[in-house]
């Protein structure tokens, strides 16, 4: 039998502390770096105010017409702001009012036997004519019948009115629009679309600027043939069914595909082929129709050349197309009412899906807890906030421009910040994924400081043991064979 | 001393997983169930969607998975076929077998040993092409998270209006598809990025199609809303090719693809088909392998489903019955604006700036070129003169 001889004091004292160093500089340094460098950067967002925001925003919203009263006192003014305010609440319906202002729509009112109204076609002017005992009640009814189509598009907004707007393009804050004349042949065609957009429809656009951006381009394509045939043929011209006209669009071949990132609207002048025949829509005079969120078609046979003059009626189908796929109502006629009307609805639209971006935002980033939240993110979301009750505000207080643009801001940083790029949720590991990545790297390491743990607690364990056989064996001894037993135990070089 | 370490071992992985279990707090499971709870309250409505989208994704890269290529590019056929523009497909081609030095028939890609149909073309958009096709890429996609200036040929540009397809095919197993032989897909990351997808409002409908082995097993993690699944073949459970052409030299279709072409190659647009009639054609003992179908998260019935509301594009459109009332362009009247302070409005358009850029002013072209000369001529003496 070989004896090991017992190792000195110190010596195990040292492995100890080595141990004991380890062991601290896993836990107080390996551990936070690992920790540190494996956790995934999560700004704090206002999770309270997003939700508040998401969930009653429809509530949140007063839209104001601002108006301006001509013929009557500020009392009867105010009383007709009330009453109007009474009316709409007794049908439940809130959040649609109007503001008396120095700018907007001119209200004239004058005595007069019936109670009549008409609406201005250019301009933004009602003339109400009332009974004079009559006057606050009739005036009412007057402005809820002008403004009817845009409450029935705000209560669909909010949500109160279950019906869809299919036609209504997604909302953006900047449109493409294109205007495309095809020819479904190979004859020369050709347009005098610069002057005639810049005579007829530039001022429709300076209008809409207001509401959003708008870009304008313009392309001749010929051989635009269609995906196939129309199979109904009366007095030698086709006659496009609704059925031809669903795939009317072949999006295949022609180039329609647009190199932007917002919608882009579609307006496309068709020339069927010259050698073929005819082609009527059925049930169309204007041989035009919508496809919806996309854009408008017209189809006019045999020409080839179209002069400025020739385009101003295209032109006017395509204007009202735009208005109806941008989504402003129908009544009153007057444009600019109807894009006064549109900025109020591109608001609400664009406030709804900001609020939405927050909702969803939140409740994203606290469903996926290992998705990271950049210091970005927090910032587009703080932004948004702040433009979204700036609209909210302009909104209350008839300022329709201002608030569709914070509106439109608000909701662009909402998603700059939705779809920041540093939120792309990491990979999802399974936990014997993790194990198979750090048991190599950190098994080895752990199984020397493990093994070396025991050992000192066998050590120590022994030397207690050790301890209390000394005691044991100086019991009984007198003080001076005590000192000397001691010395000699203490000394270890004595093996148990 | 070896029972010790093993002891040791096994102690140090309970603790581990442990550990790690409470540090990654991503525990999938529970995210999931709340995020269910949270997402339950919305629903869309029925069969309303007004543009459709296709995400075509192959995921092998090399020659012997030619196959893949041909799956994907098959499928990419029948929806620009039945009515979806290129600019609403996103097709992720992983290998470039066309090009392929080993390709007796170069330029093309056949998915059948008859070679009667070639799927590469003359119009073919590949949008994400050999290493492009990576996890990263396809969640970003599904996300829409990218860098700005991505372009939007490469963006998967849908709203609550789009009915998305996607169909992968690659070789995968148990709830993963591998990319590129480097990484791989998991059922838990589709899921999350289909769940991000619905609670941003980016797709109506989703139909999700998947020919891999053990494909059911990737849609069993999906856990939101109006999602149709269908894979080819159950868990624990391989999906085969159909044939290979000899001259090819390679399998040339997987049999699930093969079967749904079969189908689909015998409808067009105006066809009303339903989706109920492909899924009923669908045979084990042919396919040799149990196609799967999860329609628990979706709310229609199938057999009112047209295979166009996903594969194909066709469009209701409004006519136009009457000439419009009164006139937009006479009666156009610009509108006072009072202009607050600190706000400006939207950028204008005028029809008559045409911006062209002028990267260099007249000075300049002259100027640089000739200082450029001057230096270099100095320059050279000076060298010379060196030596």
């Amino acid at each position: 039998m070989v004896l090991i001889p017992k190792e000195p004091k110190e010596h195990v004292e040292r492995r100890a502390n080595i141990l004991v160093a380890y062991i601290l500089t896993f836990v107080l340094l390996g551990m936070p770096l690992w920790l540190y460098t494996t956790s995934v950067e999560r700004s704090p967002l206002p999770h309270d105010e997003m939700a508040y925001y998401d969930s009653t925003v429809t509530s949140e919203l007063h839209i104001k017409v601002p108006v301006v009263f001509s013929g009557i006192d500020s009392d009867t003014a105010k009383d007709i702001e009330a009453e109007l305010a009474q009316q709409l609440a007794s049908q439940n319906i809130y959040g649609w009012g109007i503001i008396p202002s120095t700018e907007g729509v001119q209200i004239h009112i004058a005595e007069a036997d019936t109670p009549t109204y008409t609406v201005d076609t250019q301009g933004q002017d009602i003339k109400i004519t009332s009974p004079k005992n009559d006057l606050v009640k009739a005036t009412v009814a007057s402005i809820l019948s002008v403004y009817k189509p845009e409450i029935q598009d705000f209560l669909r907004l909010v949500g109160r009115n279950k019906s869809k707007d299919d036609l209504a393009v997604i909302y953006s804050p900047q449109y493409y629009i294109t205007f495309s004349l095809f020819h479904g042949g190979g004859v020369p065609v050709s347009w005098d679309i610069q002057p005639a957009l810049k005579e007829y429809f530039d001022p429709l656009l300076n209008e809409l600027q207001h509401v959003a951006t708008f870009n304008v381009d313009t392309q001749v394509e010929h051989h635009a043939e269609l995906s196939r045939k129309p199979e109904e043929i009366v007095d030698n011209q086709y006659v496009l069914t609704p059925g031809d006209l669903s795939t009317f669009i072949n999006s295949a071949s022609w180039g329609l595909s647009s190199v932007h990132k917002d919608p882009t609207l579609h307006f496309i002048l068709y020339v069927p082929d010259i050698e073929d025949l005819p082609m009527h829509i059925q049930g169309s005079e204007s041989d035009s129709f919508v496809v919806p969120q996309w854009g408008g078609v017209k189809l006019i046979n045999g020409q080839t050349h179209f002069t400025k003059e020739q385009l101003k009626p295209i032109l006017e189908t395509f204007s009202a197309q735009l208005l109806t796929l941008l989504g402003a109502p129908a009544e009153p006629s007057s444009p600019a009412m109807r894009i006064s009307a549109l900025s109020r609805l591109f608001a609400v639209k664009a406030l709804l899906i900001s609020s939405q971006t927050l909702g969803s935002l939140s409740r994203l980033t606290k469903s996926l807890p290992s998705i990271a939240v950049p210091i970005s993110t927090m910032n587009g979301v703080q932004k948004a906030i702040e433009d979204l009750k700036t609209s909210i505000e302009s909104l209350e207080l008839g300022k329709n421009w201002k608030a569709v643009y914070f509106a439109a801001e608000s909701m662009k940083k909402a998603q700059e910040g939705f779809f920041e790029k540093m939120m792309v949720q990491q990979m999802y590991f399974p936990d014997e994924h993790k194990v198979a990545v750090y048991l190599p790297l950190l098994g080895p390491i752990f199984v020397v400081i493990l093994t070396g743990f025991g050992r000192v607690l066998r050590e120590r364990k022994a030397r207690i043991g050790e301890e209390e056989a000394a005691q044991e064996a100086l019991k009984g001894l007198s003080e001076e064979d005590r000192k000397k037993k001691k010395v000699t135990v203490v000394a270890g070089d004595v093996p148990i | 001393m070896r029972i010790q370490v093993s002891l040791f071992l096994a102690t140090f992985v309970a603790l581990f997983t442990f550990v790690s279990a409470q540090v990654h707090t991503g525990d999938a499971d529970e995210a999931a169930e709340k995020a269910q709870q949270f997402f339950a309250n919305q629903t869309t409505e029925e069969g309303s969607h007004t543009n459709n989208w296709a995400v075509l994704v192959s995921t092998s890269r090399f020659w012997f998975n030619y196959r893949h290529m041909a799956n994907v590019l098959s499928m990419y056929r029948t929806v620009k076929r039945l009515g979806i523009p290129d600019s609403q497909i996103i097709l992720m081609l992983s290998d470039d077998v066309s090009c392929n030095p080993r390709n007796t028939f170069p330029g093309t890609v056949y998915n059948n040993a008859d070679r009667v149909i070639d799927l590469y073309g003359d119009q073919i958009e590949v949008d994400y092409r050999g290493y492009e096709v990576t996890v990263e890429n396809f969640l970003r996609l599904l996300t829409d998270r990218w860098d700005e200036g991505v372009p939007r040929s490469k963006r998967l540009l849908t709203d609550e209006n789009s009915n998305v397809f996607i169909y992968m095919t690659g070789h995968g197993g148990n709830e993963f598809l591998k990319f590129q032989d480097a990484e791989e897909i998991g059922a838990f990351d589709i899921a999350h990025a289909f769940a991000q997808m619905w609670e941003k409002k980016r797709y109506n409908e989703l139909f999700f199609m998947i020919d891999t082995c053990q494909a059911n097993t990737m849609y069993s993690r999906f856990y939101s809303p109006n999602i149709l699944a269908v894979g080819s073949s159950k868990y624990d459970e391989s999906s085969y090719s159909h044939h290979a052409d000899v001259d090819v030299g390679v399998a040339v279709i997987d049999r699930f693809t093969y079967y749904n072409l079969e189908f689909l190659e015998q409808m067009d647009q105006t066809s009303n088909v339903t989706l109920q009639a492909l899924f009923e054609s669908y045979d084990p003992v042919v396919i040799h392998s149990e196609p799967g179908i999860r329609t628990d998260l979706f709310k229609r019935d199938l057999d009112k489903v047209k295979i166009t509301d996903f594969l194909g594009s066709v469009q209701r459109v409004t006519v136009d019955t009457d000439e419009p009332q009164a006139s937009i362009l006479d009666n156009i009247k610009p509108a006072e604006v009072v202009i607050d302070k600190g706000f400006e409005g939207f950028p204008k358009l005028n029809l008559d700036d045409i911006p062209i850029k002028e990267t260099l002013t007249t000075v300049s072209r002259i100027a640089i070129p000739l200082a450029a000369a001057y230096l270099t001529r100095r320059f050279q003496t000076k060298w010379s003169v060196d030596k």
